[in-house]
């Protein structure tokens, strides 16, 4: 459960989960998609925002981890069929 | 497969409309920008909807990404077909290297090349590494064959001659190779 204001949650679930529809089937490293998604929002992240979206989109399987076989500790995501209906939904 | 936005109609403009919205604030030669008090006015006439200051300053930023990743797709694809065309690499390195090129061309600022170049000198190791495996897998099932070959070399010589048994025990060892 996030504990930012609702709207605010709101406003950065979406800001990530429109910076990976824009990827289309590419994936995005974490530290691409939080550049873009700070450039999307007004005001811009602030402190573990970011980060908490990102996990609870992950437990609810909007986006998924892609492996990235030449470097494990780099993480990249894509959208899921999920989260293009969640956007195209009342988020 | 294109996406929906639930939340805005400029967002779910068609692309030619996109585009004239982009033009607006970067024109092509010769051409003025607008303000954004002056695209408000031209919004109703053309799409039929209104808009405010707040949501238009979003929209251009999310139409400014949009364009950045289109892009970055298009170079990718482009340079996937490219080195299809020359067949050294399978299509798992095809997609690694598509995406090598996505992901600097969708990088804000920061050294693409250097990345390119660092992801590249990655997929080099990696393959080396697989083909070191490969040989030292080989080296083994050599070596397992040769012991195999000797322990039935020696059997032969104490019984005398090669019987039915020790040539097919032969074929299999052989196998090994």
């Amino acid at each position: 459960m996030s504990h930012l204001h609702p709207f605010r949650s709101k406003q950065v679930r979406r800001a990530i989960l429109e910076t990976l529809s824009m990827a289309g089937d590419y994936a995005l490293h974490t530290t691409v998609l939080v550049q873009h998604v700070d450039d999307l929002l007004r005001p811009p992240l602030q402190g573990s925002e970011f980060l908490d979206e990102l996990r609870l989109l992950l437990t609810s399987e909007h986006i998924a981890l892609v492996p990235e076989p030449l470097d494990p500790c780099l993480k990249q995501y894509v959208l899921t069929a999920r989260g293009r209906s969640l956007l195209a939904s009342s988020l | 497969m294109e996406t929906v936005y639930s939340n805005s109609k400029l967002k779910n403009l068609a692309h030619e409309d996109l585009e004239t919205m982009w033009r607006f604030r970067y024109p092509e030669d010769g051409g003025t920008k607008l303000s954004y008090e002056a695209i408000l006015v031209e919004i109703p006439k053309l799409f039929g909807f209104s808009s405010s200051l707040g949501a238009l300053s979003e929209f251009y930023r999310w139409l400014k990404l949009r364009r950045r990743m289109e892009a970055a797709k298009e170079r990718a694809d482009q340079v996937k077909l490219e080195l299809a065309k020359n067949g050294e690499l399978d299509a798992d390195e095809l997609e690694r290297v598509a995406q090598t090129v996505f992901t600097s061309e969708a990088m804000e600022g920061g050294d693409a090349k250097t990345y390119v170049a660092l992801a590249t000198l990655r997929l080099n190791k990696r393959r080396t590494e697989l083909e070191e495996r490969r040989i030292k897998l080989l080296e083994e099932r050599a070596a397992e064959a040769k012991a195999k070959l000797e322990a039935i070399a020696n059997a032969a010589k104490s019984t005398g001659g090669l019987t039915p048994e020790t040539l097919a025990a032969i074929e299999e060892a052989a196998g090994l190779l």
